[in-house]
């Protein structure tokens, strides 16, 4: 199975809609997808469909065995597993990453991790195969955050696949451009596109739903092609 | 009336082709990255965080 993680490089960037939207599309263009939620906000299942009032998940139960049962498939086919309103420590998140391993999916499966954002990347069981990406916001605050990261990238040795993708892509602004220009021509690690910022990401949520479904001629779902597209290419990699 | 536009096409001159293979042609990949590393240094110029970013990291790679 490809494992993709998905994490804000601080709160609010947008890792659960994008999360959400991709296992869409991946779903919709025949690859089997699991999501599951790793942030005690446990919002991605609003995303799906799951009913406001279905709390529980897999940070209530002790066992793997046990937190299958929460464990439910949306209409478009997108199997998730909300997180629950329970805490869970770093070792729970570890032994949910790697229990899923388990799970009996074909090799050309995808599982979409929403990774929440205050806790560091390296911290989690990661193998050269899987994909992180660390979304990111065209301004200052980023831009030092993305330089922080890559130092300490360098002393961890990642294995992993790492990449910034940019998020909320505002063209209207000038600091927007200077930046994203900067970060193509100067920075490792950037995917070479951007998802725009798009009401339709926000107008599907409240709708409970995806762009896919609401607005499938929209620019953010053209952006979420392009992701998925981009990442398949850099899973055969 | 409108007069809508409909497309035509002509074969190119000489001087045409001479400049436009003056303008794909010509540059070297060299002359590019440096355009590019002076449009680089104008942004963070602009910006005083960037500004202050680029100082610590140019200061802390001297030290190596
Ligand atoms: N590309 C985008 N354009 C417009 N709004 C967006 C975009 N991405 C995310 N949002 C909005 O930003 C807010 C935070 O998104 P969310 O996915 O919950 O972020 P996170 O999971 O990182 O906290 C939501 O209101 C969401 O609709
Ligand atoms: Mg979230």
């Amino acid at each position: 199975m490809q494992r993709i993680f998905i994490k804000g490089i601080k709160g609010g960037i947008g890792s659960t809609s994008i999360v959400a939207n991709l296992a869409c599309v991946l779903k919709k263009s025949d690859v089997d997808v699991v999501a599951i939620d790793l942030d005690a906000k446990s919002d991605l299942g609003l995303h799906f469909g799951l009913k406001w009032t279905t709390t529980k998940g897999w940070s209530n139960e002790d066992t793997f065995e046990d937190a299958l049962l929460h464990f439910r498939k949306d209409s478009d086919g997108v199997v998730f597993l909300p997180f629950g309103d329970n805490e869970a420590t770093l070792d729970d998140i570890t032994s949910i990453i790697n229990n899923c391993k388990n799970l009996d999916y074909k090799e050309s499966a995808w599982i979409i991790f929403d990774c929440p954002s205050h806790i560091n990347i390296s911290h989690y069981p990661l193998d050269q195969n899987d994909i992180v990406i660390e979304l990111v916001t065209c301004d200052a605050i980023c831009h030092s955050l993305i330089y922080k990261r890559l130092q300490t990238l360098k002393t961890v040795e990642s294995t992993w696949k790492h990449f910034f993708v940019v998020n909320r892509y505002n063209a209207a602004s000038v600091l927007e451009f200077d930046l994203f220009s900067l970060w193509q021509s100067t920075l490792p690690l950037m995917a070479p596109f951007f998802i725009n910022s798009d009401e339709v990401i926000k107008e599907a949520t409240a709708n409970r739903n995806v762009a896919l479904n609401c607005a499938p001629y929209s620019v953010a779902n053209d952006d979420f092609e392009t992701l998925a597209g981009w990442l398949v290419s850099k899973a055969a990699f | 009336m409108n007069n809508l536009a409909t497309k035509s096409s002509q074969i190119l001159t000489s001087s045409d082709i001479e400049n436009l293979a003056r303008r794909f042609g010509g540059k070297s990949d060299d002359y590019i990255e440096i355009m590019n590393t002076q449009k680089n240094q104008k942004t963070i110029n602009k910006y005083a965080l960037l500004k202050e970013i680029d100082d610590a990291i140019k200061t802390s790679k001297d030290k190596k």
